[in-house]
């Protein structure tokens, strides 16, 4: 029985297209693995299905009956709810509050009371103890998500999206998670896995579709039939695959960048940094895996000195690093955010000054009192050239550029001058094939001319054919480094469940 | 001499602190949902001075109140249309209706100026002659001054304790959030602003049926910004906006008691403590209890669905 | 069935940009001007107040002129502070304590006579930065919302002076709440047009000052990049706090100097009204200049003339003085309104009803 039927559905997002007809077909009683890299549209998919974008073209039917969405609160009366990677929680509020937000209209509750009795028998039901009480902007992240399944549930979805829901999670949280969807399918409902890792579709899918650049590539294939091979072939095409040309020997330098027993408090959302040991040669790539939101941002932010830090020291070649980021910038030190349009460009102004802003910091700015437009259009220009930026002009705002393009500007900014250290974080998250393979030669590069760079990253099979040594982040600890050639993804799965 | 003096002055407080407390209580709905009304200036002195403009022209109380709120609403429906449908800056879309509200008051009033109305006088002293004199005194309020102490009271139950409030400071905190959650942001904040804004014009109508009982120009002299502040020494919360109110009210009710007892004190320098009072708690609150996080997340930010945030 | 959808614009053509603001502007003068025609006024008379008087006549465009000092100071002050997204409410605050810095010098004879005149200056840049500097400390600090202390400010400087006029500063002379005169060596010379005072280079030095550091120096690109993404700007090594700092400090002293030239070039004494109805011009300048320094000047010799029309009308045709805040929030709300068009689009979806 078909639970969901999406055909040739088309959504852009000004004259940026996301969705170019893609097709979705969902049976009750599944789970159904939606596979894509990011920006493969996955998302903006399953947003369609839960009203929180309208489509431009194409159809919708639940329950073979043809339908139109225009906002949650109409796909969620059709019983579809999706669970974002983002949660969709009122911090501040408590989690009672949330649930009844979300659910008092469509479950009828007329008190607190029966509110709370609701939840907590379907607490009980799925082994989830919250307390109602509790703000919800200072629990643990995979207590949040706990309180959007049952959100979701009491407000009576059959549907159920779950997008990216083992992004935050332990491996252990993870496999509970998963398990967990496989009871509620088995129990009539119908479920959508959003991911991009091939362990959640091949342990626990029934069948699985992938998506690349907006289009359904795979439909609804039974996930028994699939191979990790198959679908990362599906994932990413066939797309040229680069030359890697062997890294020429050279000679390492120690010491660039020293990290000793770093530790730095957790913010609201984030989390500690604890007794974090690091340490980066010039001349290598010291690649750091580990699932995101493990301290990498925290620990990338303490590096570039805009994290107040409880302990430890960072030492560049030996000396102790500046305290303040201009002066880290000053000593040779780079940085790759992993959002590059939150922590690295300025959207809203234009490419020249992009690439000019750094040139105009601290004692040594190159331009001080008397700051000419030519000069930074001449900069702009150069950068554009050596860095092909496509699409670009020196006045050009840059969130008007594509995430490669805007990724390779952030390279020509960071790159210019005298750099020693590299902090380069999920450096080519989001970007195609091409714009992958310039920003890894960009890195190799770096590396050769003696540059230490600290590669994190939560893709393994980038970390493992950059980097020459290996450590994992969890839970804000670093495991000690390992040269690649000893290491395989078994033993990283392993390192990350000993750190805790 | 001095225990006259007090019982003089606490008579006067409740009446001195209604206005403050209804429109500090207004703009605490607008901001729980997420909107700043720097406005409220204006919408008080409009209501002030068409309250007064029916009076003169014969009209009773209750019907010189409506037609005050009528002419705050019109105004603040101004806002509204700016700040949450237009998405303008909400300090700039504020500015826009506190001039306009002044400029329009001063405009309609021109010519009526001084002019007094019977206005709405207190209760009987008969129904409080079998209390204590200084009690009676403090009791004997009009019905608007008990009415603005039942709107606080009220309205805090509202947004605390009922789904509407939950509702509204979804919206205020985490408006993509509560639109997730099927709540209408753009509707909730639409009411909110008038709800808000029909509370500053009961204020304003306030200010001139019990207080004055005429119109001058620059009446509402500044009372509608002191609400602005106030909400900030509230927490944005409506029961602590009466002992707020009541501080503004009494500093406010102390001035004209000195000055016609002809004792020597620093007036301005008493006028300006609540101001330094207000100052001082936001930067206190600020260096230790977390202060602002009271304040809600999404205050001062336009939401639309469409913009990917 | 239809439903209209709006959404922002990916990037607003120049074009349109211009013609909305100039649309915004246009539509505003037309309401005004249909306005005053409903109170009255003939066609010819609108043309003769707002044209003519205010700008050919000598007595009008001296007017004008003078008006035109403070309202440009007070404009670079808010336009300065929204460089770093620091909304300034407070002008007439610093205005005042930069009147009250100002006046200090005269009346405790600080430092040598003959340079009480720069000293004054000085104090009136230092007052009015204190006191919005302050304000800034506690948002970068302390996170307290800058519109409600700058907003507050405004009271405790209006306060403080009506305290030292009916106080220690009272004119020991008359026993009026001013304070005694300046002598000629602590006032701004006239210019030999009506009132029109040395106030003005000072103003034009600020305006050309301002655009300098905004368009020229460094500091101005460390501020837009503060205002455009404050998280990437502290990263990439801007010294954000400090320019937040800095900026706004700057503002507040700007609105101290206008307090500085209404003392020392118009009433050549601290009287008890020099700092009010500041507030909305100095927002409505800044806003139409586009936080642009040389537009501010354009903005506020405009706005000053519309005060000139307005005291003209006012003298002849007894209209109110509330028609030049009037007529600057109707502008005002029409140029928000041609903002919105150009920062959004709005198309009309037919909604098809498919399923029961």
């Amino acid at each position: 029985m078909t639970a969901v039927r999406l055909s040739g559905i088309e959504k852009s997002f000004g004259s940026r297209p996301a969705l170019l007809g893609a097709n979705f077909v969902l049976e009750w009683g599944e789970v159904h693995a939606l596979l894509g890299e990011n920006g493969a549209g996955k998302s903006t998919l399953m947003n369609v299905l839960a009203g929180f974008y309208t489509a431009d073209a194409g159809t919708l039917a639940v329950d073979g009956a043809p339908a139109r969405f225009e906002t949650p609160a109409a796909a969620a009366e059709a019983g579809i709810g999706m669970v974002h990677q983002h949660f969709k929680l009122v911090g501040p509020l408590s989690v009672l509050e949330n649930i009844r937000l979300a659910c008092a209209k469509r479950a009828g509750w007329k008190t607190k009371a029966e509110a709370l009795a609701a939840m907590q028998t379907l607490g009980a039901e799925l082994g989830f103890h919250l307390n109602p009480q509790a703000r919800v902007d200072e629990m643990a992240v995979s207590d949040q998500q706990k309180l959007e399944i049952m959100k979701v549930l009491l407000a009576g979805a059959r549907i159920l999206i779950l997008d990216e829901p083992t992004a935050v999670l332990t491996e252990e949280e993870a496999k509970a998670a998963l398990g967990l969807v496989r009871t509620l399918a088995r129990g009539g409902r119908a479920v959508v896995l959003i991911t991009h890792k091939l362990r959640d579709v091949l342990g626990f899918s029934d069948r699985v579709s992938v998506m690349r650049a907006g289009r359904t590539v795979i439909d609804a294939a039974p996930a028994a039939g699939m191979t990790a091979a198959s679908l990362s072939e599906a994932m990413v095409g066939t797309a040229p695959q680069g030359e890697i040309a062997p890294r020429t020997a050279h000679r390492l330098k120690p010491d660039m960048l020293r990290v000793m027993k770093l530790s730095a408090p957790a913010s609201a959302h984030g989390v500690a940094l604890r007794e974090i040991d690091l340490d980066v040669k010039g001349g290598e790539i010291f690649g750091l895996a580990g699932i995101g939101g493990n301290g990498q941002a925290e620990l990338v932010e303490a590096l570039i000195g805009i994290r107040q830090l409880s302990g430890g020291d960072i030492l560049f070649d030996g000396v102790d690093a500046p305290p303040t980021p201009e002066g880290r910038r000053e000593a040779g030190l780079r940085y790759i955010p992993a959002d590059r349009m939150g922590m690295g460009l300025f959207g809203e102004l234009p490419l020249a000054v992009n690439i000019a802003l750094p040139r105009l910091l601290g004692e040594k700015a190159e331009r001080k009192w008397l700051v000419r437009k030519g000069w930074m259009n001449q900069l702009a220009r150069a950068a554009i050239a050596d860095y092909e930026v496509a699409g670009a002009a020196p006045d050009l705002p840059v969130r008007l550029l594509s995430g490669g393009n805007a990724q390779k500007l952030m390279l020509a900014r960071e790159f210019a001058g005298e750099m020693s250290v590299l902090i380069a974080h999920s450096p080519t998250r989001g970007l195609d094939i091409r714009a992958v393979q310039a920003v890894q030669a960009r890195l190799r590069a770096a590396a050769e001319a003696g540059v230490a760079v600290l590669l994190i990253s939560e893709d393994l099979d980038e970390i493992m054919e950059l980097s020459d040594r290996v450590a994992v982040m969890s839970h804000g600890r670093i495991s000690p480094a390992e040269p690649v050639a000893q290491v395989d993804r078994a033993r990283i799965g392993r390192l990350m469940l000993e750190l805790h | 001499m001095i225990a006259t003096l007090l019982a003089a002055w606490a008579a006067t407080i409740p009446a001195f602190a209604a206005p403050f407390l209804l429109a500090t209580v207004g703009l605490i709905i607008n901001e729980r949902a997420g909107v700043m009304n720097l406005g409220a200036e204006g919408i008080m002195a409009i209501a002030a001075v068409v309250s007064v403009l029916i009076s003169l022209d014969g009209g009773g109380v209750g019907v010189a109140l409506l037609g005050g709120v009528a002419a705050g609403l019109v105004l603040t429906a101004v806002f509204a249309v700016l700040a949450v449908l237009l998405r303008v800056d909400q300090v700039l879309a504020g500015l826009v209706t506190f001039a306009l509200g002044i400029g329009i008051s001063g405009y309609v009033g021109d010519g009526y100026d001084n002019q007094t109305i019977p206005g709405l006088s207190a209760l009987p002293t008969s129904l409080f002659g079998w209390m204590p004199k200084t009690l009676a005194g403090v009791l004997d309020q009009d019905v608007l001054t008990y009415v603005a102490f039942g709107i606080a009271v009220l309205v805090w139950y509202i947004i605390e304790h009922t789904d509407l409030g939950l509702r509204l400071r979804a919206v205020g905190e985490d408006a993509p959030a509560a639109d997730a959650a099927g709540v209408n942001v753009a509707l909730y904040r639409l009411g909110a602003v008038l709800a808000g804004g029909v509370l500053c014009a009961v204020a304003g109508a306030h200010l001139s049926l019990v207080g004055s009982h005429l119109w001058v120009d620059g009446m509402v002299a500044g009372r509608g910004w002191i609400a602005v502040a106030m909400v900030t020494l509230a927490r944005w919360n409506a029961l602590r906006a009466i002992a707020a109110a009541l501080l503004f009210g009494a500093i406010q009710a102390l001035v004209p008691q000195l000055l016609s007892s002809g004792l020597n004190v620093p007036v301005y320098f008493i006028e300006m403590s609540p101001y330094l009072a207000t100052l001082a708690y936001l930067l206190l609150a600020g260096m230790f209890a977390n202060g602002a996080d009271a304040q809600p997340v999404d205050l001062g930010r336009p939401y639309l669905r469409e913009e990917r945030r | 069935m239809g439903k209209l959808i709006v959404s922002p614009r990916l990037a607003a053509p120049p074009r349109l940009a211009a013609f909305t603001m100039l649309g915004g502007l246009g539509a505003g003068m037309l309401i005004s001007a249909i306005f005053l025609l409903t109170q009255g006024l003939g066609l010819s008379d609108l043309a003769s107040q707002f044209l003519g008087y205010t700008f050919t006549d000598p007595a009008g465009l001296d007017q004008t002129l003078t008006r035109a000092i403070p309202l440009t100071l007070v404009g670079l002050s808010v336009a300065v502070c929204l460089r770093v997204k620091f909304w300034n409410i407070g002008v007439e605050g610093q205005l005042w304590a930069g009147a009250l810095a100002a006046t200090t010098v005269p009346l405790y004879h600080i430092g040598p006579e003959p340079v009480h005149l720069w000293i004054m200056a000085l104090a009136a840049m230092l007052g009015g930065g204190a006191w919005c500097g302050v304000c800034a400390l506690a948002r970068l600090k302390l996170r307290a919302n800058e519109v409600v202390t700058t907003l507050l400010m405004n009271y405790v400087a209006y306060m403080l002076a009506q305290q030292l006029l009916y106080g220690a500063w009272r004119n020991p002379e008359d026993s009026f709440p001013v304070s005694r005169a300046f002598s000629p060596d602590e006032t701004l010379a006239l210019l030999g047009f009506g009132h029109v005072h040395a106030g003005i280079f000072f103003a034009l030095a600020a305006a050309l000052f301002c655009w300098w550091l905004c368009s020229l120096s460094r500091v101005g690109y460390m501020a837009r990049a503060v205002a455009a993404n404050p998280l990437a700007a502290r990263a990439v090594g801007v010294p954000a706090a400090a320019v937040v700092l800095l900026m706004a400090t700057l503002g507040g002293a700007l609105s101290g100097l206008a307090g500085f030239t209404i003392v020392c070039g118009e009433e050549h004494k601290l009287t008890q009204f020099i700092g009010n109805d500041y507030i909305f011009p100095s927002i409505v300048i800044a806003y139409l200049a586009r936080t642009s320094p040389l537009g501010v000047v354009v903005a506020a010799v405009a706005v000053a003339a519309l005060y000139t029309a307005g005291d003209s009308l006012k003298a002849f045709y007894q209209l109110p003085g509330a028609t030049v805040l009037t007529i600057q929030a109707i502008l005002l709300l029409c140029v928000c309104c041609g903002e919105f068009l150009l920062r959004y689009r709005m198309d009309w979806v037919k909604t098809v009803k498919v399923r029961a």
